[in-house]
């Protein structure tokens, strides 16, 4: 038990073996031999020190990390969680920031969770707006850069998702557990849910998207043309001039959002060829007087429709 | 062979509670200790609160992962990560502990105590050299507070961190609260501990609360500086002179005002000892 090998293999082991007053059950006897007692406190009551700040520390973090999924399940089952996951699932990664991510694949797993079948993906939404919180920055399209798109260019035009969104899919309408997520489990039913989870500035949103949004979304996080973000939404609507509508609805609602950048594509990627192109236009006042708290879809946006020649024409002509 | 550090003054540690201050730019202080594994990330607002930080006052990077004591390979990524934020955010110095966190890749996100003997010695100098080649620059290195000992150590805590720096070359950040809670828990004396270190190698020196149970002192940073500390740190600017001084405050963080009065405090010490020094030798 000399060897510092041997020795920090079974002091890991005996910490993190058993929380609580289970803890020292686990305590290895070598290791124990060479660690030093005094009239005040036995070898085994040092280690314990490391042994139940080892528990207290990793739980709290979950804690932090997933306040949802503890509240749902209470003081006491989410300790009892925490410990299996711990023990199934111990840290392998230098920050503790990583702690939790297997959490929702473990909940999904756990016998003692099944009564809370909506409970791995609330997780994975709490984990998920952790992931949005510190991703990665990208200056956001701005309202004055989608006016400065000619019209022409906008079949061509790749609209991609700043690094600092994610869409998550659940059959239950987790965005809801989670807004309510305080006291006992609410009685939820199924719902086919797609969130939008993005960041704003500093602050994390999330929003639920209908069929239309979630089409023309994952046209653009595939690097779709607004062209082709047409052609995916017309298969969805049926009329091409109501899917130009309203991907060019879409394109604004998601400029105010903050959550596109723009990536040119070549003219030989554009591989859709349409007629109508709706062009996003911003009434500029409501521009300027929304500039700063864009985060709502309630604003009302103005879609101005063309031919590809960049003629005017009229709406539903 | 010295470490090759500023005198920054007296900082404060950068926690979330005041990411108000700092972001609005009235977070005034000598300088920063940002924890560096709070600032790895891709984005968002810490590394922006970051900025905030270097424009208002100097910034040091203060890891609690390296893991400079496991028989653990070192984790090339993790060094990899710390490299980008060390360019990005261009610290005064960079430290962390003398302690290990891991073994057989689980960690334990907790600062562990290494038994001091030749060979730990031996495998901390070899991998602090590591580290800082990795880095391309020195290193500080700070005792840590424990809670047991190994019987089987040959030399007392001392003698190892400063063995380790004078063989690896790296600086020593000196936990004067650590020394004391230490010093209590295991029954040595702490001013023997802070003589016994060469000043040329103490880059930054630390202050913090702690917490008292019936059988041992914990190392909680939940509280001022106890007054026992106070004069062990006054001991320490006798022995090596003025040295960067930090105020940690992880719990039940105070509102911004106490925390720089305690960091104005620990001023007043130095000024009065770094005084007396040079009214004895005038």
């Amino acid at each position: 038990m000399r060897a510092l090998r041997d020795l920090q293999t079974a002091f890991l082991r005996s910490i993190a073996t058993a929380p609580g007053p289970e803890a020292s059950g686990s305590f290895d006897p070598a290791l124990l031999r060479v660690v030093d007692g005094d009239a005040r406190q036995a070898p085994g009551d040092r280690l314990d020190v490391y042994a139940q700040m080892y528990w207290m520390r990793l739980h709290t973090v979950l804690r932090e990390d997933y306040p949802r999924v503890a509240a749902m399940l209470g003081d006491d089952l989410f300790s009892s969680v925490v410990r299996a996951y711990l023990t199934r699932f111990p840290s392998t990664h230098p920050s503790v920031r990583w702690v939790g991510a297997r959490f929702a694949d473990f909940l999904a797993q756990c016998r003692e969770t099944a009564p809370w079948p909506l409970l791995p993906d609330l997780a994975r939404l709490e984990w998920a707006r952790l992931a949005i919180f510190d991703a990665a920055d990208a200056p956001a399209l701005r309202m004055e850069d989608v006016r400065a798109i000619p019209a022409s260019e906008w079949p061509k035009v790749v609209l991609r998702p700043i690094p600092a969104l994610l869409v998550l899919h659940s059959p239950w309408p987790i965005h809801e557990c989670w807004a309510d997520a305080d006291g006992p489990a609410p009685r939820v039913r199924p719902a086919e849910t797609h969130l939008r989870i993005w960041r704003q500035g500093d602050a994390v949103y999330q929003a639920p998207m209908d069929p239309c949004e979630r089409r023309a979304l994952e046209a653009v996080v595939s690097g779709a043309t607004f062209a082709a973000t047409c052609a995916a939404l017309e298969t969805l609507v049926g009329d091409p001039e109501r899917a130009a509508r309203d991907a060019a609805q879409l394109v604004l609602r998601w400029v105010e959002d903050e959550i596109l950048v723009r990536v040119d594509a070549r003219a030989s990627d554009v591989t859709a060829s349409r007629e109508w192109i709706a062009v996003p236009v911003a009434d500029p006042g409501e521009t300027a007087k929304n500039g700063a708290v864009a985060n709502s879809s309630s604003r009302q946006i103005r879609v101005r429709l063309r031919r590809l020649d960049d003629r005017p024409v009229r709406k539903g002509g | 062979m010295a470490i090759d550090v500023l005198h920054l003054g007296h900082g404060v540690g950068l926690r979330t509670s005041h990411y108000p201050r700092v972001l609005d730019g009235t977070a005034s202080v000598d300088w920063f200790e940002a924890i560096s594994e709070n600032f790895m990330v891709p984005g968002g607002r810490p590394l922006t609160v970051l900025e905030h930080a270097r424009a208002l006052a100097p910034v040091v990077l203060h890891g609690v992962s390296l893991s400079l004591g496991s028989v653990d390979p070192l984790n090339e990524s993790y060094l990899r990560e710390l490299k980008t934020l060390i360019q990005r955010c261009e610290p005064s110095w960079v430290s962390d502990h003398l302690c290990w966190g891991s073994v057989g890749g689980h960690y334990a996100h907790d600062l562990l105590p290494l038994p001091f003997t030749e060979e730990a010695l031996r495998h901390v100098v070899e991998r602090a050299r590591r580290v800082q080649d990795r880095l391309g620059r020195q290193i500080l290195v700070e005792n840590v507070s424990s809670y047991l000992t190994f019987s089987h150590s040959t030399m007392p805590e001392w003698e190892f961190l400063s063995a380790l720096a004078e063989r690896a070359d790296c600086g020593i950040l000196l936990d004067v609260n650590n020394v004391y809670v230490s010093s209590v828990n295991h029954g040595f004396d702490a001013a023997a501990y802070v003589r016994a270190l060469r000043p040329a190698r103490v880059g930054q020196i630390h202050l913090a609360g702690h917490s008292e149970t019936d059988t041992r002192l914990i190392d909680t940073h939940d509280g001022p500086v106890v007054p026992a500390v106070w004069d062990l740190y006054r001991l320490a600017v006798r022995c090596f002179g003025p040295v960067s001084t930090l105020v940690e405050w992880d719990d039940h963080v105070p509102e911004w005002d106490v925390l720089c009065a305690e960091a104005e405090l620990a001023r007043a010490v130095e000024t009065e000892v770094v005084g007396e020094r040079r009214a004895r030798s005038a």
